[in-house]
């Protein structure tokens, strides 16, 4: 696993991609110095908070998760070097956790990283350590469970596995369901959401949002759904034909 | 004879020998929709070099790749060590491939890539297996070298190296010599020979005759998707020797010369041109002699003989027909 884990490292780190992500993931960042530089009265630890549950889990996370996760699978599809991989004596499953393992890698340390800079920017005083630690452990948990998604869906469909998942990034978890509670059960964000809550005093999830979302329940729903996904991922890899 | 993919061949302490085949293909055909590409292939190897020819778009890829396990058959059975190979990962540790597809990992140099092969394949000491398969190649002066730097001979030989690494039984390689310069071709031919003797199958795509010539006496023809002819490649050739072919002469005074050819034994017509005449011969070598002999007699102008049925596509297509 280790050896397919470090190669995949290494093409997810190169090229432009980094850098275009590295600077999306500064926006959170950016926006707690313009608030803090407006001299607005509102409480940092709360803005940063709202930033972080609506800009940084619903939309910046699962675009970051997309953008490596389809590429650490699809591309060696789509360039014709899977089978430099998969014509080895290694089980399907061991391929897929490799591959999911690096791009949780890549995606997690550039969220966590945009995480940390918004909290050295102007949380430090006003998040605690459970508030931060929380945010990190959703961060993390989120991160496993988008890439475990777009993974798949960079096999399936290699080409159009980014449109596709752009769509669904933006039209269904930052949309849809930031507005229904509802079609919100069948997002991954309402887990990692679930995740954050654990971490939060009943005041601070009052800020976000009306209720606690259950911080157990949320961690086993996203460890079943990434087990699910990288089932899929596995039985397809099993099947796949290579023209 | 059925093997264990799990086991290594050494350690069953057994060789594959000639009379168990190999390699076996049943009744194999595989389409994409409507489009056949290829149609129900029988055959089987045994250890030896055997040649896989056609021209372009023949099929060769689609078998090869059915044979390593990369395509599953849409009809009929391919088995590796008697075993099915799609879908079965313990049996690859006797396979090595060589795609034709030129992508490769242009971040890694040739030793991380033929070292991370041999870690896949589980090897007690990958550096060392690394060393000897990029030696093999000719590329210990270069292993440090980025991928992505690399010229397509240089390429196609980290690809073989990768292939070579674990010293698999059953090597398959997709048109392997394309790119590499006259030298390095003659020695990877020897490779591959060496290879052979050593009681390894081989089987190798190509579309030029003279490599097969080279490499192996064991040929499998391939004209759109089916297998066109199959056997011993002199016996193969002879046949291709036989038929009629047809020359064009370039030349001024084309109906002297034509008077002075239509005489030559194993001459079968003649068709005057706008540029001088074809003529139709089963002694095509006996003619390329006979030309300038002819054209002095005539006193006319030679400017070129060329003949015209020597592209491999028009010799498998008369394989075909006969």
């Amino acid at each position: 696993m280790i050896p397919v884990i470090g190669l995949t490292l290494r093409a997810l780190g190169r090229g432009r991609r980094l850098l275009v992500v590295g600077a999306l993931l500064l926006v959170p960042g950016l926006l707690m110095l313009t608030f803090l530089g407006s001299g607005s009265n509102g409480d940092s630890g709360t803005f940063g908070l709202q930033l972080f549950d609506r800009l940084v889990l619903p939309v910046l996370l699962p675009l970051t998760a997309l953008i490596f996760a389809t590429s650490a699978l699809g591309n060696e599809r789509e360039d014709g070097s899977l089978p430099y991989l998969t014509l080895r004596p290694v089980s399907r499953i061991v391929l897929v956790w490799a591959k999911l393992i690096a791009a949780t890698i890549v995606t997690a340390g550039l969220v966590v990283a945009s995480l940390l800079l918004m909290y050295l920017v102007g949380l430090t005083g006003a998040w605690g350590g459970s508030t931060l630690s929380s945010a990190l452990v959703a961060s993390a948990l989120g991160c496993f469970a988008y890439c475990a998604l777009f993974l798949g869906l960079g096999l399936v469909a290699p080409r159009r596995g980014l449109i596709v998942g752009l769509v669904y990034v933006l039209t269904w978890e930052g949309t849809a369901a930031l507005f229904s509670p509802a079609l919100a059960t069948f997002s991954i964000r309402r887990y990692a959401e679930g995740v954050l809550d654990s971490g939060l005093s009943a005041d601070q999830v009052s800020q976000i949002r009306p209720v606690d979302l259950g911080g157990t329940a949320s961690v086993v729903v996203l460890c079943v759904f990434v087990a699910v996904c990288t089932g899929f991922t596995t039985w397809w890899l099993r099947r796949l034909q290579l023209p | 004879m059925t093997v264990s993919p799990e086991a290594p061949l050494e350690e069953r302490g057994t060789r594959i020998v000639d009379e168990s085949p190999v390699v076996e293909v049943e009744h194999a055909s595989k389409w994409y929709g409507d489009k056949v590409a290829v149609s129900d292939l029988s055959f089987t190897l045994g250890p030896g070099v055997t040649t896989l020819l056609g021209p372009n778009g023949a099929g060769k890829t689609t078998t090869l790749r059915m044979l390593a396990g990369l395509l599953r058959p849409s009809q009929g059975s391919v088995r590796v060590l008697g075993h099915p190979i799609f879908d079965n990962p313990p049996l690859y540790r006797h396979i090595g491939l060589v795609p034709e597809q030129d992508a490769l990992y242009p971040f890694l140099t040739a030793r991380q890539f033929v070292e991370l092969a041999a870690r896949l394949e589980h090897l007690p000491d990958p550096g060392a297996a690394a060393q000897r398969a990029l030696g093999t190649v000719d590329l210990l002066d270069v292993q440090d070298r980025k991928l992505g730097g690399y010229s397509k001979g240089m390429r196609q030989r980290a690809k073989i190296a990768q292939a070579l690494v674990h010293d698999p039984q059953v090597l398959i390689l997709d048109e392997p010599l394309s790119g590499a310069d006259p030298a390095q071709r003659l020695e990877l031919m020897h490779v591959f020979t060496e290879l052979s003797n050593q009681g390894k199958t081989v089987l190798i795509s190509s579309h030029i005759l003279y490599e097969a010539e080279r490499m192996g006496t064991r040929v499998l023809v391939i004209v759109e998707g089916k297998l066109a002819a199959e056997g011993d490649y002199h016996a193969i050739r002879s046949l291709m020797d036989d038929r009629p072919r047809r020359v064009a002469i370039a030349c001024t005074n084309a109906r002297e010369i034509a008077r002075l050819l239509i005489g030559l034994e194993g001459t079968c017509g003649l068709e005057i041109t706008d540029q001088g005449l074809v003529v139709q011969t089963v002694t095509a070598l006996d003619l390329y002699r006979a030309v300038p002999r002819a054209a002095q007699q005539a006193g006319a102008h030679l400017y070129s003989v060329e003949g015209l049925d020597e592209d491999l596509e028009s010799v498998f297509r008369y394989l075909v027909g006969s």
